[in-house]
């Protein structure tokens, strides 16, 4: 299965603008497979964007089963409160989503609309992620495939059994 | 789903350990987060356990470095063996791009893992994946098990579809890695 090719040229500059906007400490931009796109921090904050995109997928991938027990085909925002900061989560079309992380002092209805307006803009920005041939050439390319194989041997090594069966 | 983002020169792709409960999928993770280079993986993170089992999935980021000026990353999740919890199993699949099964070689396990590749096979079929196409690596986990079958037998009940298939003591590390570094290519291969 073909993989998704995602252009941030803009994506960034308008998630950014919205992190800036709502004054959040934390704004990630995801795939629905929690694979990070990119990622606006607000002054003197830190993150561990990989952690918080797998575990931000698993919420929402929980929260749409959830849904469709109940009857419910779709699942568009996830709101938490906390006692010092509220997250919020909002879907952007069908393949990504993004999730804020804001203090509690800021008003969860006005990150709503804020998220809903940004999330209307990045949408068309993200729509033609669409294949290029370029990156598919490179990884199709024997020299590319020798150069991975050579990495998998040297990061994951303990020994070099071969399969026992099957294909 | 694979990502490759071009803007950023990444390649990112997500690995699904699967397998009935208590079969050594969380066993596997562990090791390759113990024994890889500090620099290649990242943190490992079992969301919420019960009883010390998986109940949400276990998650380790690693990371390959530059090939050819693209990064490459893979994510690895083990997702929860317990046959209540087939909603949790089904979320994480959803996005995968490759799945390793983690077969428990005792015979008394046998149907129940018979049981659970049949789960898999509705599943890809529901988020309309092609399992004859599909990147599958099969486990042959606890082989030190006095009762465990023989390999044959598992290939014969368990691997229809003659994907590639290790023997391995996961717990000791046998067989943790070849299995791991089979899915990546498989993964790769199919960019």
């Amino acid at each position: 299965m073909p993989g998704d090719q995602i252009p941030t040229d803009g994506v960034r500059d308008r998630l950014a603008r919205y992190a800036d906007e709502v004054g959040a400490r934390q704004v990630l931009l995801l795939d629905r497979g929690g694979f990070v796109i990119c990622a606006a921090t607000g002054p003197g904050e830190t993150m561990e964007p990989v952690t918080i995109g797998a575990v931000a997928a698993g919420t929402f991938a929980a929260a749409r089963e959830l849904a469709a027990l109940f009857g419910e085909s779709e699942c568009q925002m996830i709101f938490q409160q906390g006692a010092q900061l509220g997250v919020f989560t909002l879907a952007i079309a069908d393949r990504w989503f993004f999730i804020t992380a804001f203090d509690r002092q800021a008003h969860v209805g006005l990150v709503q609309v804020l998220a809903t307006q940004a999330a209307g803009d990045l949408a068309p920005l993200l729509a033609p992620y669409a294949e290029t041939d370029d990156a598919r050439d490179v990884i199709a390319s024997e020299a590319f495939r020798a150069d991975f194989d050579d990495a998998l041997d040297r990061i994951f090594q303990d020994d070099l059994s071969t399969p026992t069966g099957g294909a | 789903m694979a990502l490759i983002n071009t803007a950023n020169r990444e390649i990112q792709c997500k690995i699904v350990y699967y397998g009935i409960g208590k079969s050594g999928k969380t066993t596997n993770v562990e090791y390759i987060h113990a024994q890889t280079p500090e620099t290649s993986r990242g943190k490992l993170l079992s969301v919420a356990t019960e009883e010390e089992r998986t109940l949400t999935f276990d998650f380790l980021p690693l990371d390959l470095g530059l090939i050819h000026n693209f990064h490459v990353r893979f994510h690895l999740y083990s997702v929860p063996g317990q046959v209540r919890y087939e909603r949790s199993r089904l979320a994480i699949l959803r996005s995968a791009d490759g799945i390793v099964y983690v077969a428990d070689s005792r015979r008394d396990r046998l149907e129940e893992n018979y049981g659970s590749l049949i789960e898999l096979e509705a599943f890809m079929q529901q988020i309309g994946r092609n399992m004859a196409e599909f990147p599958l690596v099969m486990q042959w986990n606890k082989r030190d098990m006095p009762d465990a079958l023989s390999a044959a037998v598992l290939e014969h009940y368990l691997n229809r579809r003659g994907a590639p298939s290790f023997e391995a003591v996961a717990l000791r590390g046998e067989g943790v890695f070849p299995t791991l570094r089979t899915a990546c290519r498989l993964v790769m291969a199919r960019l």
